[in-house]
């Protein structure tokens, strides 16, 4: 069913050099389950996918985003369409929810914008961004004999508290060593405030949310520093690769 | 450079050999898509920051930062080296803006 332009939009997921081959896409299943296509002007490419403009109008998606469900389904979407052309392309994500009535009108942002995103894309070819995380891992707790009065109880107590503090001193210190050898081996480096339990889904206490730019070919080499930090008090966790989204210049809407 | 296709690992694999892949963590993938990226408004008119859910969110990373300072690990502010993008405190001046604007007590000061 082909539906007609009045109904749909164009919803953007981010921009590539024209000459780029499309057909490294077409698998992506995009937001919507919509399929992937490119709109190209002067030498760049947005990788674009109608959507209904009942999902993707203004009304229906303010409340289409206070649905998690929703809004997990379609940001899986969008980084799995820039996965999919990660690798194949140099590429700027573009950040969630840029919606076009025509491909005119991504047309028009692309001429716009063209130094810029030109300047971007030179910046970020060949390379891709990695995340470590490190979560503090708590240590083994020491089955003693039970307390025999309330003060040992309490001292015991304390004494423990102090432990998990000077641990956790020295745990940032180990972070920051590790962070700076990182950022050593990649282009740039940004950390990230800790993530939430609530959204992370670990327990334990993050003390690094690190993303790093890093040349494609040097990823084994990134990927053995981390594994080579031996400090038993951290989990540390790559992710990636990702698109560069924490490396492309931010505009705050005024 | 040039890249081959096919050339880069994918995301189902994990980056680090040895280690198995799991699923991409949904925290992950919001504080990118919904945070990063570069921003250009298109014809439909979003403000991420009036969105109920994502209120929430930045609440989240909010308290996060707050936690962080009470427990030392927020390093990386008194950094200049680290100082690069965006940081906790610009990103709380916009929470408390939304918070006047939407009439919302402060409650975090009392824990």
């Amino acid at each position: 069913v082909i539906a007609s332009d009045t109904d749909t939009a164009w919803y953007v997921y981010g921009v590539v050099p024209a000459d780029v081959d499309a057909a490294s896409f077409a698998a992506a299943e995009g937001v919507g389950a919509g399929r992937v296509e490119l709109v190209a002007t002067g030498g760049l490419a947005a990788i674009v996918g109608r959507v209904p403009l009942d999902e993707f109008g203004e009304e229906p998606l303010r409340r289409n985003l206070e649905s998690r469900d929703w809004l997990e389904a379609t940001a899986r979407a969008h980084d799995r369409v820039l996965a999919e052309a990660l690798g194949r392309t140099p590429l700027v994500p573009l950040r969630f929810g840029t919606v076009y009535r025509s491909q005119d009108g991504v047309r028009g942002m692309l001429d716009e914008r063209a130094t810029e995103l030109r300047e971007a894309i030179e910046r970020l070819r060949g390379r891709v961004e990695l995340g470590v995380k490190a979560f503090l891992v708590a240590p083994e707790q020491e089955e003693g004999a039970a307390p025999s009065s309330g003060r040992e109880y309490l001292l015991r107590k304390q004494e423990a508290r102090a432990t998990a503090k000077s641990t956790q001193t020295e745990a940032l210190e180990s972070v920051r060593a590790l962070h700076e050898r990182l950022a050593s081996l990649a282009d740039d480096a940004r950390v990230n405030p800790p993530q939430q339990p609530e959204l992370s889904g670990r327990h334990e206490t993050m003390l690094l949310n690190g993303a790093y730019l890093v040349g494609a070919e040097l990823q084994p080499a990134f990927a053995a520093a981390v594994d080579d930090y031996g400090d038993e008090r951290l989990e540390l966790v790559v992710t990636g690769p990702w698109p560069p989204y924490n490396f492309v210049e931010r505009e705050e809407p005024s | 450079m040039s890249t081959e296709a096919g050339s880069l690992p994918t995301r189902a694999r994990s980056p680090l050999p040895g280690r198995p892949a799991t699923e991409t963590n949904l925290a992950d993938i919001l504080e990118r898509v919904l945070d990063k990226g570069i921003v250009i408004a298109g014809d439909i008119q979003i403000n991420l920051l009036d969105i109920e859910l994502l209120t929430i969110k930045l609440r989240l990373i909010v308290a996060s930062i707050d936690k962080a300072k009470e427990m030392g690990i927020d390093w990386w502010e008194n950094d200049s080296f680290l100082k690069r993008g965006r940081n906790g405190n610009e990103l709380e001046g916009r929470l408390r803006r939304l918070e006047q604007a939407a009439g919302i007590e402060q409650g975090r000061d009392e824990e």
